[in-house]
């Protein structure tokens, strides 16, 4: 598990280059998207961030087609899958951190008068980021990091827009729609089934998968 | 240390090897040959559990290679074909993702091979020379005690100064009779210097695998004019004709001897003969 998020944290910070969009990431979210609700925004960071953290890794297998030397290492298939499904809490928790020091600072120097820590959106984020990696990790366990690009781009764009649909039209995601059906922790539940069935799954792909 | 029984995979596109067996010792290099496209990547990523096998069985070190895939791997030190390693990040931090990974990592180990080899560890990746590169891989190979070193192609396209120095380099990890070497490679003559067994693949199937002076002594090239030939072209694995003459490779130098007497020239075979004329066959 150390040895997998080494390696990720190692290829997200690899270079200057790479620590420049890391960085720019936020800056450029608040700039750019027209988010009428703040919370809404730092929903849309939190996630956005995990989301980057999980895939920059697939983008540099994709790029130096590493997967036979990192199959190559002493970790079984199954544990690979594994250690990327528990990654996500690693990099949720990462993501809070870093989103808030990054947003407490902006706030602080007066530059915008952002939300850096919210707990309401944070429980919102949760089964967000859990449902879109259910989708996203079997499709780059079973098709690789170049098919698997596309499904990341569409949950990508899909959660920008939805976000910022949201917020313009006032809405939230705990209380429209299929999620509004399931609250507390029968949503939690369902969730965590649907995630669990997704590591199962993309444990049998991966086991079979010829690389 | 290696033993492999009739393994077979076949893929979707049609090549497939075939029921293959072949059994590596402890303390010995075995030289794996064969054209290109003759299975010798597929049957590398089949020990390593790359590719999944149809049936048979593969067995390392005495343990099953999925059952006890971490214990094997972390024994094993694998040298790929081609450059595998993430190009964007320094020969450092490549280092330091991989060692992670391994029980017993040697900073120490890693650090002396890189001053053997000329490597600068602050170094891109992808700004090393494919000779460098290979060096990397073989760095990172041995610097955690590894007891089997699996090589695809390490020596290919390299220069002969790399290879020799390659070859020098497995010749004293062999000096500890506790390893061995697993190297595949169509460049035969680095086999001459340095393996102890040879197995030959051709078309997913293996034609033998047995020692190389073994080998070396049973084949023989056979040189004469071709009127000779004629009912005779039976006797040959495999023939080269010119309107001058023959040269064919035998395994059975006696019933040539018997056969043609004195009217032929009869000379060692090398690997390279073997595997050239047993490919193009008669």
């Amino acid at each position: 598990m150390l040895g997998t998020i080494n390696r990720d944290l190692t290829l997200i910070f690899s270079n200057k280059s790479q620590m420049i969009i890391m960085l720019s990431i936020i800056p450029i979210y608040l700039l750019v998207l027209d988010v009428s609700q703040m919370e809404r925004m730092y929903f849309l960071i939190l996630v956005i961030m995990t989301y980057i953290f999980l895939m920059t890794p697939f983008a540099f297998d994709m790029k130096s087609q590493t997967l036979s030397m990192m199959n190559s290492l002493p970790l079984r298939r199954k544990d690979t899958v594994l250690y990327r499904y528990l990654s996500v809490f690693v990099y949720f928790l990462i993501s809070i951190i870093y989103s808030g020091i990054y947003l407490w600072i902006i706030n602080k120097t007066g530059l915008m008068d952002v939300e850096y820590f919210n707990l309401k959106m944070i429980k919102e984020a949760i089964p967000y980021i859990l449902i879109t990696a259910s989708i996203m990790f079997p499709a780059n366990f079973k098709f690789g990091p170049r098919l698997a690009q596309i499904v990341n781009a569409f949950l990508f764009s899909f959660t920008a827009v939805a976000t910022i649909t949201l917020s313009r039209y006032g809405l939230s995601l705990s209380t429209k729609g299929i999620m509004s059906l399931m609250k507390g922790p029968t949503l939690f539940l369902v969730v965590l089934a649907i995630y669990l069935i997704s590591l199962i799954i993309s444990i049998r792909l991966y086991e079979n998968r010829d690389l | 240390m290696l033993e492999i029984k009739n393994l077979s995979k076949k893929y979707k596109e049609g090549f497939e090897i075939k029921d293959i067996s072949f059994k590596l010792d402890k303390g010995y290099i075995m030289g794996f040959i064969g054209p290109n496209g003759s299975g010798k990547t597929t049957t590398i990523k089949l020990i390593m559990n790359l590719l999944k096998k149809d049936s048979g069985s593969i067995k390392v070190f005495g343990l099953d290679h999925i059952q006890h895939e971490k214990e094997i791997k972390d024994r094993i030190g694998f040298v790929y074909d081609e450059n595998h390693y993430y190009e964007d990040l320094s020969i450092r931090q490549m280092k330091n993702i991989v060692a992670k990974f391994y029980s017993k990592w040697d900073d120490k180990q890693f650090n002396y091979y890189m001053k053997e080899f000329d490597l600068n560890p602050k170094a891109k990746i992808k700004t090393l020379s494919k000779g460098m590169k290979m060096k990397f891989s073989l760095a990172i190979a041995l610097s955690h005690h590894a007891d089997l070193i699996i090589m695809d192609e390490p020596t290919s396209g390299l220069d002969p100064v790399f290879r020799r120095g390659i070859l020098d380099i497995l010749y004293n990890i062999i000096q500890d009779e506790n390893k061995s070497i697993f190297f595949s490679t169509h460049i035969t003559t680095d086999l001459e210097k340095i393996a102890d067994y040879i197995t030959f693949i051709n078309g997913g199937e293996i034609l033998f695998s047995e020692a190389k002076d073994k080998i070396l002594d049973s084949y023989r090239i056979v040189k004469g004019s071709p009127r000779l030939l004629q009912g005779n072209r039976d006797k040959f694995i495999g023939l080269r004709e010119t309107d001058v003459g023959f040269e064919g490779l035998t395994n059975d130098v006696s019933q040539i001897e018997s056969s043609f007497s004195n009217e032929v020239l009869i000379e060692k075979a090398s690997l390279e003969d073997i595997m050239v004329y047993s490919v193009r066959g008669e």
